[in-house]
């Protein structure tokens, strides 16, 4: 089944001055469970393709179907119930709350949502992916690594069908960033998702199903694994 | 012989929960030489590079740079011994975004020195370097790899006795890094400056020409690059890396 | 679930943003003591004496300035809500993000923005009435009994205060509220990757503008002084203007105009620590040039609010004390008994001391030509179109006597010491700037007053401002047998009041009698041959003295006015500089960060740090008060000489440079007062 379907997106910044093609007529197609990786250099468009395929901003041209819905068609305050329940990000800058335990910044979308919190996948969770010690702890008591992994546990709480990832392991080294595209796969597999990750990271690109180059706005290369 | 580390440890955390980062680290570094240093991460490389630097103090053992231990400086003296000794590239290039280039190069000849001619000094390293057209920009108007040339420019204008790179090639794509370690190969072999570097990436390590191999806080192994070439060089590091098991690739 | 977050919301604002919490309590506080001031007793009884004169023209002053103090207030509610959403754009982003839709964002918004409210809105009122009452305890004392006392705890201020902070808080926060709502989430998101830093603005442009701004400076002192404008309120406009063009040119300008100098010294540019100071501070005027300017022209208009309320504070003193009787009484032309009038008083309890009298008069003119020939030479020299015979009412032309144990009674009353005069001798009692004048006349005989000996002069203060007291400016102390051949011009009673007077007593007073009337200066009628003259009808009683001066005056409004203005203004600058300056830390501390690997000891980047604070500060407040002293300057020179017709202040420059000097002391207090503070709050932010 097609979770994610892309047609012809096309997202241009006109001014007086200057033409910016940001997305220059990009589409593609991604089947339930599947891993795919977006990469590219920046300035190539990989976080404009992510913001689309996540409805947080809407193409000049073109349309981006989740589950067969068309987002471009919704209200505003649709597209964000819709998000809530069918999408999970996990952006660079962490984004948690600052004053809400780790414990609590995880079920936030679930209580805003009024969903019954499953606390033993929490536990299951939190413990692989290592911070089952501090979800009484404040954000900022956390490194990077393991902030990022609270995020990715946010997103994962929800069992969404899609997860968006825009460079999840830009500020973590190396075999942090391993751990956590390894964790995020598993737990893609395991609760049967799909995973949309940007990265300018080779080997995390390597951990996926398919992978999309971007260049200019473009897909100028596909690949599988 | 320029850089003598002795029996290195830093232990992190209490007493009844330590993390050891580093387990007693030996190891040389001569003039000249172009010293890359990979493992995974919590194998302590970082660590180390911070202990080298001055800005961590050792938990215990000896870092003996031209001489002098610098695991026994006073907090107030580091600043002082790195800004005489030391030079830095960063992952994220780290300058001042306020600055324009030319004034992020020579800030380090600014701090606490008398310096004459500092406009040549500039001069040459940037046309050495290849950046002399965007001396007047500012950080944000250049691209990633630019940025880098300019913090290498930086890390070197005050003849520091040892530079150091923490993974200066994370943020970049392989064409930028690509040109980022072919500059410092060139100051490796024409200005003969000592360089040791960090990073996960074995094509950047393939241009240095000696690599030490962390693990659990310990040198697990060590290859010399010989009279290998780049491709061959990275091959051995490759096997070494798939031998130290595990994670990455 | 968003109650809870509400909460910690806002706790975690109250550590982050104390600033601006202080700010608003400080508000508060300015906004109820201006209302326990309207609503005092003694200006309420301001605003009724005019109203029944007919002129409303009071109450549009009080609504004017209520509404400026809002408004003003208001501007600075909103700046600070405005700044504090952009802070926490990214933070909303987060909850966009994750699902929280728009509507429970702007919910949880309003509730976090109240209970701050709410906070301030105590604070400040408990910090208001605290200070109100301090004031009472001081103006008690230093006014003697003066009138200027404002309530305990007023509840018409209390809850005016109350629903103008209400309204415009709300109003406010919904506001926000709403552009929260119009917010889209790929703005949010991306906030911080459009926040780059600007290099220096066009070169060539801001010398021109810095050049223009000095332009505009100079010629803002000269339209100040030598007005070249025929009205003097427009030559005030006009010098505003300028001075605020020059404030609003200069930030823009000054970067450049120093890069520009510096640029080709190298030893200047390859100095430690010199380009990244410069580069740091450059960016951040850059950044503020529009805030720069707005908190300098505050200072300015601080300064001048300031200088010349307190001189209006200063000329109404000078008219109390001008006035020492507490009441006079006077009777027009024929013999009264005024006793009805001692003794209610005495009975009500009201009286400390009193004294009945007479003044005389006859048809000389001997003293009052020498004093229409002194203040004629005054207006001349001060280039005042007015001749001295015009500043002259009528019954007062002829030269005015009194008996020489009313004087002394009088003189007791007041505390000064009795003077001993034999029954051959005569005396002058005259206000100072007529002494030397008459001292000389009439000793060398120039003048001819009376075949009596001339002793000598005394010139404390007796009533004797603006007629209608004891003589226009000069009486003449006779013996008591001498006023046998004088006729009687007024029946007096003077009376000093116990402390706990009230002006409600004196209304009552007032009322109670149907022959006394409250003496009112303002209305005048002309007599034939063109001298002025007041209508101080036959058969009259008039009720004059220190209490009816005081509720007649509107400088005393004024002064109030101003002064909280000039506060107000103030602390707008320095708030305004200092949430600009603390929102920098965090980057601040990343590039202190850099430079300390790059080999900076910690000891070297505090001192870094300190010459940027210092700068900073110091940038708005210099030619803030250049250009504010020069303006303030003329202005109360102008407030201090205008007001009192006849020379009062024998030394107005030490007067003016008096006022001047405290304002200013004032305002460099609160600014360094805020200064400390933010240098305090930043280093801890920076440096750990």
């Amino acid at each position: 089944m097609e979770i994610v379907k892309a047609v012809g997106l096309k997202k241009y910044y006109i001014t007086e001055t200057y033409e910016v093609r940001a997305l220059d007529d990009v589409s593609l197609s991604i089947a339930d469970g599947e891993f795919l990786a977006v990469v590219g250099t920046s300035g190539s468009g990989k976080t404009t393709l992510l913001n689309m395929l996540g409805g947080l901003d809407v193409p000049t041209e073109g349309g981006v179907w989740i589950r067969g819905s068309s987002l471009k068609d919704m209200e505003p305050e649709e597209r964000t119930i819709f998000r809530r329940r069918n999408i999970g990000f996990v952006f660079q800058q962490y984004n948690l709350v600052p004053v809400l335990s780790v414990y609590e910044n995880i079920v936030l979308p679930l209580r805003l949502d009024g969903t019954r919190i499953d606390e033993e996948l929490l536990g299951e969770v939190a413990e692989s992916l290592g911070i089952i010690e501090k979800l009484e702890r404040l954000p900022q008591t956390l490194s990077g690594g393991q902030q990022q992994r609270a995020a990715i546990a946010r997103a994962l709480m929800a069992k969404p069908a899609l997860i968006l990832a825009d460079e999840p392991t830009g500020n973590l080294d190396s075999a942090t960033s391993m751990e956590v595209t390894g964790l995020l796969r598993s737990c893609a597999e395991r609760f049967h998702q799909t995973m949309v990750v940007v990265t300018h990271q080779e080997e995390v690109a390597q951990m996926a199903d398919l992978i999309v180059r971007l260049e200019d706005g473009r897909i100028c290369e596909r690949g599988e694994r | 012989m320029l850089l003598h580390v002795e029996n290195l440890r830093k232990i992190y955390g209490t007493k009844y929960n330590p993390t050891v980062a580093l387990d007693g680290i030996d190891f040389f570094v001569d003039e000249g030489e172009f010293v890359g240093i990979m493992g995974a991460s919590g194998s302590g490389k970082s660590t180390l590079l911070n202990c080298i630097s001055t800005i961590d103090m050792p938990s215990e053992g000896k870092i003996v740079l031209d001489g002098k231990d610098v695991s026994k400086l006073k907090d107030s003296e580091t600043a002082a011994f790195r800004r005489n000794n030391l030079g830095f590239i960063f992952q994220e290039s780290k300058l001042l975004d306020t600055l324009t280039v030319e004034e992020n190069i020579f800030l380090p000849l600014t701090i606490q020195r008398k310096q004459y001619d500092i406009h040549n000094k500039v001069k040459k390293i940037v046309e050495q370097l290849g950046i002399d057209d965007i001396l007047m920009k500012f950080p944000y108007e250049i691209s990633g790899g630019q940025k880098q040339r300019c913090a290498a420019a930086r890390a070197i204008i005050a003849n520091p006795k040892l530079i150091l790179a923490d993974e200066p090639t994370g943020a970049l794509d392989s064409a930028a890094a690509n040109s980022l370690m072919l500059t410092l190969e060139k100051l490796n072999k024409t200005n003969l400056s000592t360089i040791l570097l960090v990073t996960h990436d074995p094509i950047s390590a393939s241009f240095t020409n000696r690599v030490l191999f962390l693990k659990d806080g310990k040198i697990f192994h060590e290859i010399m690059k010989g009279e290998k070439n780049n491709i061959d060089f990275y091959n051995d590091i490759v096997n070494v890396l798939s031998f130290l098991g595990g994670r990455g690739n | 679930m968003l109650i809870k977050l509400s909460l910690r919301n806002s706790r975690h604002q109250l550590k982050e943003y104390g600033i601006y919490i202080i700010t608003m309590i400080i508000s508060v506080c300015l906004l109820y003591c201006f209302n326990s001031f309207v609503f005092s007793e003694m200006f309420q009884k301001v605003v009724a004496l005019f109203s029944i004169s007919g002129s409303s023209g009071m109450k549009i002053i009080v609504v004017f300035y209520s509404t400026i103090m809002v408004f003003i207030i208001g501007w600075l509610i909103s700046y600070m809500l405005n700044f504090m959403l952009r802070k926490r754009s990214a933070e909303f982003g987060t909850y966009l993000l994750l699902g929280m839709e728009k509507r429970q964002i702007v919910e949880l918004y309003i509730l976090e923005n109240s209970i701050l409210g709410v906070i301030s809105l105590f604070g400040g009122l408990i910090l208001g009435i605290g200070i109100t009452n301090i004031f009472n305890f001081f103006a008690k004392k230093i006014s003697e009994g003066i009138v200027i006392v404002l309530n305990g705890f007023s509840y018409n201020a209390f809850f005016l205060t109350l629903l103008y902070f209400v309204v415009l808080f709300g109003v406010l926060t919904i506001s926000v509220g709403i552009k929260i709502r119009k917010l889209k989430l790929i703005t949010l998101i991306n906030y911080e990757r459009f926040n780059e830093a600007p290099g220096m603005k066009d070169l060539k442009k801001g010398v021109v503008l810095f050049v223009l701004s000095l332009l505009g400076g100079i010629s803002s002192i000269f339209v100040l002084y030598k007005q070249p404008l025929e009205e003097s309120n427009n030559n005030l406009i006009l010098g505003c203007s300028f001075v605020i063009i020059c404030l609003f040119l200069l930030y823009y300008g000054i970067c450049p105009f120093i890069f520009l100098c510096v640029k080709r010294s190298k030893s200047w540019k390859y100095k430690s620590g010199n380009i990244f100071l410069f580069r740091n501070f450059a960016n951040r005027i850059n950044k503020i040039t529009i805030q720069l300017g707005l908190a300098s022209s505050a200072l300015v208009f601080s300064l001048l609010f300031l200088s010349t309320g307190i001189s209006y504070g200063n000329n109404v003193m000078e008219l109390l004390q001008l006035n020492p009787f507490d009441v006079v009484i006077l009777h027009k032309g024929e013999k009264t008994s005024l006793r009805p009038y001692y003794e209610y008083l005495e009975k009500e309890k009201l009286i400390d001391d009193s004294c009945l009298y007479n003044l005389y008069t006859t048809n000389r003119t001997a003293i009052m030509s020498i004093r229409n020939e002194e203040l004629d030479e005054y207006f001349k020299r001060e280039g005042i179109n007015i001749e001295a015979k015009e500043y002259l009412y009528d019954e007062n032309k002829w030269d005015m006597y009194i008996k020489y144990s009313d004087y002394n009674s009088l003189r007791d009353m007041l505390g000064y010491k009795p003077v001993k005069m034999s029954d051959d001798e005569f005396m002058i009692h005259c206000m100072p700037y007529l002494s030397k004048g008459i001292q000389e006349q009439v000793s060398q005989k120039k003048v001819d007053v009376s075949s009596l000996k001339f002793i000598g002069i005394r010139d404390e203060e007796f009533q004797q401002y603006d007629g209608y007291g004891n003589g226009q400016e000069v009486l003449i102390v006779v013996p008591d047998e001498y006023v046998d051949k004088l006729q009687l011009a007024y029946s007096m009673l003077a009376a000093d009041l116990t402390a706990s007077v009230k002006i409600s007593d004196l209304e009552k007073f007032v009322l109670k009698f149907d022959s006394l009337e409250v003496m009112e200066t303002n209305i005048i009628e002309g007599t034939e041959d063109s001298m002025t003259k007041l209508s101080a009808k036959k058969g009259v009683d008039y009720l004059n003295g220190r209490y009816v001066l005081l509720a007649t005056k509107v400088q005393i409004v004024l002064a109030a006015s101003l002064c909280f203005l000039g506060t107000i203004m103030s602390m707008i600058a320095c708030f305004v500089l200092a949430i600009h300056f603390l929102s920098d830390n965090l980057i601040a501390r990343q590039r202190y960060a850099v430079l300390n690997i790059l080999g900076y000891d910690k000891k070297m980047l505090l001192k870094l740090f300190e010459k940027y604070i210092f700068a900073y500060y110091l940038l708005p407040i210099v030619p803030a008060l250049i250009l504010g002293v020069g303006m303030a300057y003329v202005t109360v020179a102008q407030v201090t000489k205008d007001f009192f017709i006849i020379p009062v202040f024998t030394e107005t420059l030490g007067i003016t440079l008096n006022i001047l000097g405290v304002s200013v002391l004032l305002i460099i207090m609160s600014f360094i007062m805020y200064a400390v503070i933010t240098y305090l709050l930043s280093r801890k932010e920076v440096f750990t």
